[in-house]
């Protein structure tokens, strides 16, 4: 630039300081663009791959650890649900979340039920069964309860119904409560004893001429049943130990004292034996809630006793399915890595042998 | 040696290479200079203005599209915005530069007489003796010495009895008042067409 004007050559200067400033600064976001992109690149690999082994892990997790559906806990509980409770050949399968255990025999005696309400189990009619086994079998507390929908013919809903009480009777059990809608749909709760729950879902089946839905749930209370016979022995125990020191007291204090106690300790007796009670009285009884309907009858309004969906279920069953994927994952890794290591192993092997052949 | 490539081909590198910036404000920043002299009048204000634009041109250079028209056609739209807020505001505006971090520069007194030669006063010596009655006495009587007279700026410290620097401080703001109120009036001091 050929001026005299000294203010334009001082705003050349200030402006290539500014273009050289702005030259170095694009220059280092360059770099620092490149190293980060460099870097990136390289945890993403990393990641990529982490990422595949853990995928791979949770597939074979999924085919491996119980078909992808069941966790192992649930396949425990089906298959406590299958052993505790006896089958009547499989008629009433379908069940959509707890499949019907394979067909096991059927006992000549069902109505044999032990001194707490127990259902008894025949040894020769189990012919397979392990005395282990069988032990298992005994101490199994499985409450098991269901419900069904079954579609019958039009005008065929009273006959339904007063089959339906009918099957309730043949397998020592009642019906609890019902509700009816213009005689042409209804949900009735049934109480059967459990060990011909199986039997009843079947007969109830070949009412309908549609099962809409049918669902079956087996909740364990064994731990809980072992515990609370576990404090009921001590506190029995104890019992016998304060009537011991009772028939020894001399004193009216004593007398006063130890009867407090043995108050006490027989309440909370009563209290345990009620709770075992009511949980023999579960697993002895099986409640079961059908809905029958006509062919064409008109939706009845959503049932309140219906499991509806709500967000604490939702939670739960998030957490569920978290849980089981993360299960499935850990169940690959068990399979994933000695195979990955045998396979580093070996092409370890091949690398040395190659690279012996190529130095000879 | 002179760079060839065009002003629309450095205003598009200078996004990626600033240096070539520098070469557009050397083929046109007298130019541009002159430009904003004979509108402003005010030597001052006229570099303020220059210094501006290529600061603004420089920040925003990266928004430039080559569009087949002349580069250094978008470089005095950043001008005439300039100039407007200029005649608005009464001041010049320094957001640019100080974004760019350049530092603030007074105009050498050398440099007053230069600029001042930019403008040609000849055809708007009637309209600054018209607008002259609206200024101060003492901007007045140094306007009237140096532009309508055309005294040397040491002749004018000495009639106005003050300082070289004074005397040109008082040109340049009666000029600046001038340009302000001719503008007001709807006359434009400058009668060339832009470049």
């Amino acid at each position: 630039m050929n001026t005299e004007i000294e203010f334009l050559k001082q705003l050349e200067t200030d402006l290539k300081d500014v273009a050289a400033r702005e030259t170095t600064r694009m220059e280092r976001a360059t770099l620092q663009g490149a190293i980060r992109k460099n870097t990136g690149r390289g945890w993403t690999k990393v990641v990529g791959v982490a990422a595949a082994f853990l995928v791979v892990a949770g597939a074979i997790g999924f085919v491996f650890g119980g078909g992808g559906i069941m966790s192992a806990q649930d396949s425990d509980k089906f298959q406590q649900v299958g052993d505790a409770v006896a089958s009547d050949g499989g008629r009433g399968g379908g069940a959509t979340h707890a499949p019907m255990p394979a067909a096991a025999p059927s006992t000549a005696n069902d109505s044999s039920f032990d001194s707490n309400g127990d259902p008894v189990f025949d040894e020769n009619l189990h012919g397979l069964a392990s005395g282990r086994q069988r032990q298992q079998q005994d101490l199994s507390k499985i409450i098991r309860d269901g419900r069904i929908g079954i579609v019958v013919p039009d005008k065929k809903f009273g006959d339904a119904v007063g089959d339906l009480t009918f099957i309730a009777e043949k397998y020592g059990g009642f019906v609890i409560s019902s509700s009816t809608n213009n005689d042409r749909s209804g949900t009735f709760v049934l109480r059967i004893p459990a060990k011909r729950f199986d039997r009843a879902i079947g007969d109830i089946r070949d009412l309908a001429t549609h099962v809409r839905f049918q669902e079956i749930k087996g909740d364990d209370v064994t731990a809980e049943f072992i515990d609370q016979q576990a404090r009921l022995r001590i506190l029995q125990a104890r019992k016998a130990l304060l009537f011991k020191l009772f028939q020894g007291a001399t004193t009216t204090e004593e007398i006063l004292r130890m009867s407090n106690q043995l108050d006490d300790v027989q309440l909370r007796i009563e209290q345990i034996q009620g709770q075992i009670n009511f949980i023999n009285d579960q697993v002895a009884e099986s409640t079961l809630r059908v809905s029958i309907q006509e062919q064409n009858a008109p939706k009845a309004a959503p049932q309140t006793d219906v499991d509806n969906p709500d967000l604490g279920s939702s939670v739960d069953l998030a957490v569920q399915g978290f849980l089981r994927i993360v299960g499935a994952v850990i169940v690959g890794l068990g399979y994933l890595i000695p195979l990955t290591l045998l396979g580093a192993i070996v092409w370890f092997v091949v690398w040395t042998v190659r690279r012996s052949r190529a130095i000879s | 040696m002179e760079d060839q490539r065009s002003d629309s081909e450095l205003l598009t590198v200078s996004a990626t290479e600033p240096g070539a910036f520098a070469v557009l404000y050397r083929r046109h920043a007298e130019d541009l200079l002159r430009y904003f002299a004979r509108r402003t009048l005010d030597p001052e204000s006229a570099a303020e203005l220059t210094a501006e634009t290529f600061a603004q041109a420089f920040a925003s250079r990266t928004t430039y599209r080559d569009t087949g028209a002349n580069g250094v056609a978008w470089i005095y739209g950043v001008a005439r915005h300039q100039l407007g807020r200029f005649f608005r505001s009464g001041r010049v505006d320094r957001a640019a530069r100080r974004r760019l971090g350049m530092p603030e520069r007074d105009l050498p007194p050398e440099d007053f007489e230069r600029i001042e030669d930019l403008v040609d006063f000849a055809p708007i010596r009637g309209a600054i003796a018209e607008a002259l009655a609206t200024l101060r006495e003492d901007h007045r009587d140094a306007l009237r010495l140096r532009v309508i007279e055309q005294r040397s700026y040491p002749e004018v410290a000495r009639e106005l009895s003050c300082t070289e620097e004074n005397a040109r401080q008082r040109v340049s703001r009666g000029l600046r008042r001038l340009a302000l109120v001719l503008q007001e009036k709807g006359l434009q001091p400058a009668t060339e067409k832009e470049s």
